[in-house]
């Protein structure tokens, strides 16, 4: 999106220049302005480095003139090898670069004073020099073919300093947008607090953004010496504003931490088609400055209030609610409905009351130890044989939901934010995996995880978990509810490879995972389609979905096994007609999104506690019903554990026990896991 | 300008067509007193009351209550529900009824039925005039007094108000296209209506034809029955909170209708005595129970509200049932003797407070 004012630009401009100049876009012309714009587009390069770390290089122009005079001298003069006085100019153009670094980076001087008594300093030792100089510069004669290649040669039809251009660009997309320091220059220049915070090197980072600049401007001033052979007192003179107003034309935040080499390039494009435009168009040098200053203020305006506007705007357009007709819902009020309304979750057993903050899961080892996942980031285990003794047993960080046990009993969880981990017995923490691959078309970076919900684990070891959203974090679900949309998706971590894939995709809200008792299939949860479906792992539909039961009454969360062949889903809130009529007008959604508080959003009914036991088919066998959530709503996870069902709310402060009659006594959820293959 | 600029406004969502209500503040601050006044009487509705020579009295369905003698049986009891209540200077009562009859209960004219007219089906409220004659709120044309949330949802205006002579049962229409005239109030040369879908109570002068003013505006909830105490203060009864939520469906033609036309009535987004009950109804994301409570403060589609208003009809004080409260739906009030009588017809409770002067 930030590209768009300045691609808009740049169209708009050559367009102008090709109507209105005759020949402007002839081969000689256009050579001839990227042979310029390969030297300009370097320094441009370097000085969105400096801005994207935060600073700003105004040394640039005098850096530029000083090394063309380094370069003449060395080679007209001085006679040296060229790739000795080539190197040598660059050095002394990181020399600059590490001057200016180190009172910017280390004495944490302001780097626009800096620069600029940079820029008056090194333009009167140029002009030093340049005396000393100009008269045998311009006298001898140097006899190198390369030299003259380098200043008008071509390859492939392209100047060397064009093609010399692209190549130190595409190097400098991928160190900034790929490696490690290209992400640090980011984040100290979008925070420096924060940078330093997560422990990067603020002040060698910020250095190293003006050494960069430094090579990159002398590396220009060496192209300019090899096209033109001579060196004048207005070399580089205007440099610093030409490159300035290119940085931040192309989209470049003058605030540091926005800003990319593409958006350099544009930028460079737009300012030296634009002078080379108004030269071609007659006006007077001063005039061409006097343009290009305006523009540059243009750019400072049209970035500050960027930056204001580009939050509300995205906010804006954003969330974007889908159509979603769901089936007829199921009626509650008749006996004769499996999912008639009671009352039986009312009178439950409560475990730590007012102690768990948000058990999203509950899950119960095979020495009926009690575990859950709160709010605080943390796994907290009750432990038996009474539950009423409450101790954290592992801190995870994040906010972790669903959890299963692995073969060997360590404890894997999902963590909203953070990935899928693993809880050893010996209570220290691994993470499993924080990425997927990236998916061909998406224009969000979908790799990283953002909602992780839920797990099971397969005999083999592989770990299938949900996402539930790709486009927003935990905290923002209720958005997610509100768009409506196939934003969830299933991963699948193998443990044996370290690899990640996304196996399913498209899912409304991906929630509830869990393992058939066959182990041939994968049932799950999308909770704003109220429905339960199955993924094949074998069999002749591997790797199909079908939909187990289409039309549940509420909004199912976490699925999990029970004795005798079947499985329990919560639902953490019953479907309403208002809210199923509003999900079939998606515009109705998008304008209360923008004009009603967040607060005030219609909502299905998530004041209600349901449980619901069905078989492998998808046939509903029971449903209990906490109708005015007086201990449980919003119930997100059960778990059957030798004849009694336990209960946690992703919003309770409790857990809830309730005896199951005609549940085998014996059956847990490890045995029927790991039972018969430890 | 004007039509153009309210089209953009209406498109984008502001001006006129921004989705406000007022804050709960200054006289309305909310607090518990609702929620600590004592009960007086547990009955199925209870909806108006009166004082009469026999005491206060309370209509709940078809049947007229004693409020201090919970035990005792009925004063009446009607073929049909009871939609408002008067007492009568000479100590009896009229009774409206959901069927348009009004029927007179002790006194003078004990026994006395005035036949419904057609016009007026909706009696909302009852007020005695000083002049003898009886006045007469009908809530709306087109819908009876059960189905007030559709008038509402339709963005009824059709109300009007009668003044009845009980000795020749003639009716004169004082006023029209009052949207929804839900309380009455005597005030001398005029008489103040609360018009429910407005917020707003509005004078009504008597001669001239009818001519309407408003007296108190942009009120935080849908106003009903009004009374007066022997100090001249004025009680409101407020039976449902205003909602962001529900005057954006009202700005929503295409859902309202739909809604309307395809989803139960109890299960619209709309205010309503009682909400909660059940899973089918809507819930708003802030009215989501946090470790298990409800916050006062979360949004709801009911609430508990009285108000006393000044001689004036400035809001001076007010009770509150906030959305964690057991006292919602609060239809009518009356001071008598240091207390204020409510009935919560959302909860089936009438409540007294005491007062003096002012409340703790």
């Amino acid at each position: 999106m930030d590209n768009v004012i300045p691609v808009a630009l740049l169209v708009a401009l050559t367009v102008y220049l090709i109507w209105t100049i005759p020949n402007f876009a002839s081969l000689g012309n256009l050579s001839d302005t990227s042979r310029q714009l390969g030297e300009f587009g370097l320094v441009v390069i370097g000085m969105t480095i400096v801005m994207l770390g935060g600073g700003i290089d105004l040394s640039v122009g005098s850096s530029f003139a000083l090394a063309n005079l380094t370069a003449l001298a060395l080679i007209n003069v001085a006679k040296w090898p060229l790739e000795a006085a080539i190197a040598a100019t660059v050095g002394v153009g990181a020399l600059v670069g590490l001057v200016n670094g180190f009172l910017i980076g280390f004495l944490r001087l302001r780097a626009f004073l800096t620069t600029l008594v940079m820029m008056t300093l090194l333009r009167a030792i140029f002009e030093l020099l340049l005396r000393h100089y100009s008269v045998r510069i311009a006298s001898s004669d140097v006899d190198s073919d390369a030299w003259n290649f380098i200043g008008s040669g071509s390859i492939l039809g392209a100047p060397v300093s064009f093609v010399v251009l692209v190549v130190v660009a595409t190097v400098a997309h991928v160190v900034l947008s790929r490696l490690r320091i290209g992400w640090r220059i980011t984040a100290v220049g979008g925070s420096r607090r924060a940078a330093y915070n997560a422990g990067i090197p603020v002040r060698a980072t910020v250095c190293l953004t003006y050494v960069i600049s430094g090579v990159l401007t002398s590396f220009a001033g060496t192209l300019y010496a090899a096209r033109l052979s001579g060196a004048g007192p207005d070399t580089g003179l205007g440099l610093e504003l030409s490159a300035v107003t290119a940085a931040l034309l192309g989209g470049n935040s003058i605030g540091g931490g926005r800003g990319s080499v593409g958006k350099a390039l544009m930028g460079a494009i737009i300012v030296s088609l634009l002078t080379n435009g108004l030269v071609r168009l007659g006006l007077e040098s001063g005039a061409s400055s006097m343009v290009v200053g305006f523009v540059l203020l243009l750019a400072i305006a049209i970035d500050v209030r960027w930056g204001k506007w580009r939050h509300k705007l995205r906010a804006r357009v954003y969330v974007s609610p889908t159509y979603l007709a769901l089936p007829p819902a199921p009626r509650l009020d008749e006996v004769s409905s499996p999912f008639a309304i009671n009352d039986r979750l009312r009178d439950v057993d409560i475990i730590g009351l007012g102690e768990v903050d948000g058990p999203e899961d509950v899950i119960l080892d095979e020495d009926d130890n009690l575990y859950c996942s709160v709010r605080q980031g943390e796994i907290i285990r009750f432990l038996a044989p009474d539950h009423t003794r409450r101790e954290v047993y592992a801190h995870v960080g994040g906010r972790p939901l669903g959890m299963a046990f692995d073969r060997d009993g360590g404890l894997v969880v999902c963590i909203a934010g953070m990935g899928l981990y693993r809880v050893d017995k010996d209570r220290t923490v691994h993470k499993m995996t924080a990425e997927t691959n990236r998916s061909a078309f998406s224009i969000i970076d979908d790799s990283r995880m953002r909602l992780a919900d839920d797990l099971d684990i397969a005999p083999d070891g592989k770990v299938y978990f949900s996402e539930a959203t790709i486009r927003y974090g935990f905290e923002e679900w209720v958005v997610d509810a509100l768009e409506g949309r196939g934003n969830g998706r299933i991963l699948r971590y193998d443990p044996a490879a370290g690899a990640t894939r996304t196996v399913v995709r498209n899912l409304l809200f991906a929630n509830g995972m869990c393992m058939a008792h066959d182990c041939k299939s994968l049932l799950f949860a999308e909770t704003w389609g109220c429905r339960v479906s199955r993924y094949w792992l074998e069999g002749p539909k591997a790797g199909t979905t079908e939909v187990v039961i289409p039309d549940l009454p509420g909004y199912p969360d976490n699925i999990n096994r029970g004795s005798n062949g079947a499985y329990w889903v919560a639902l953490a809130g019953t479907r309403t007609p208002s809210y199923d009529l509003a999900m079939t007008m998606p515009a109705f959604r998008r304008r209360m999104a923008r004009r009603v508080a967040g607060d005030e959003w219609l909502f299905p009914n998530v004041n209600v506690g349901c449980v619901v036991h069905f078989d492998g088919k998808g046939r509903v066998l029971e449903t209990l019903w906490d109708s005015a959530g007086e201990n449980h709503p919003a119930i997100t996870s059960m778990r059957e554990h030798r004849g009694y069902l336990y209960l946690g709310g992703v919003t309770n402060n409790r857990i809830g026990r309730i005896k199951i009659d005609g549940a085998d006594p014996h059956w847990t959820g490890p045995s029927s896991y790991w039972g018969d293959r430890r | 300008m004007t039509p153009v600029r309210k089209a953009l406004d209406r498109w984008l969502g502001r001006g006129e067509a921004s989705i406000t209500t007022p804050p709960m503040d200054g006289a309305f601050r909310p607090n518990d007193l609702l929620d600590a006044a004592a009960s007086v009487l547990q009955a199925p509705a209870p909806d108006d009351l009166a004082m009469t020579g026999l005491g206060l009295i309370v209509s709940s369905g078809r049947s007229l209550l004693l409020v201090n003698r919970s035990g005792d049986a009925p004063v009446a009891v009607f073929d049909v529900d009871i939609t408002a209540l008067a007492g009568l200077p000479d100590g009896g009562a009229a009774v409206a009824l959901v069927d348009g009859r009004i029927v007179f209960v002790g006194g003078r004219c004990d026994g006395k039925t005035i036949e419904a007219k057609t016009e007026v089906r909706c009696i909302t409220a009852l007020a005695t005039s000083a002049d003898g004659a009886l006045l007469v709120a009908n809530g709306s044309a087109a819908r009876g007094p059960a189905e007030w949330k559709r008038d509402l949802m339709e963005k009824g205006a059709s109300g009007s108000v009668w003044r009845l002579e009980p000795a020749s049962g003639a009716w004169t229409q004082i006023a029209g296209r009052l949207a929804y005239p839900n309380g009455l109030l005597d005030n001398g040369d005029s008489i103040v209506v609360s018009e429910s879908w407005r917020c707003a109570l509005t004078r009504v002068s008597r001669g001239a034809g009818g001519r309407l003013a408003p007296v108190l505006e942009d009120l935080p909830a849908y106003p009903s029955r009004l009374s007066r105490d022997r100090d001249g203060a004025v009680w409101l009864a407020l039976f449902a909170p205003r909602s962001q939520l529900v005057e954006f469906v009202l700005s929503e033609d295409r859902y309202r209708r739909r809604m309307i036309d395809d989803i139960d009535a109890d299960y619209w987004v709309a205010p309503c005595l009682r909400s909660g009950s059940s899973p089918l109804e809507p819930t708003q994301q802030g009215g989501v129970k946090q470790l298990g409570v409800t916050k006062p403060w979360s949004p709801s589609r009911s609430y508990g509200l009285v108000a006393r208003l000044d001689g004036a009809f400035r809001p001076q004080a007010s009770l509150h049932s906030r959305t964690n409260g057991r006292r919602h739906g609060v239809t009518s009030c009356l001071a008598s003797e240091g207390r204020v009588y409510f009935t919560a017809k959302g909860d089936g409770v009438v409540g007294s407070h005491a007062y003096r002067g002012s409340m703790s």
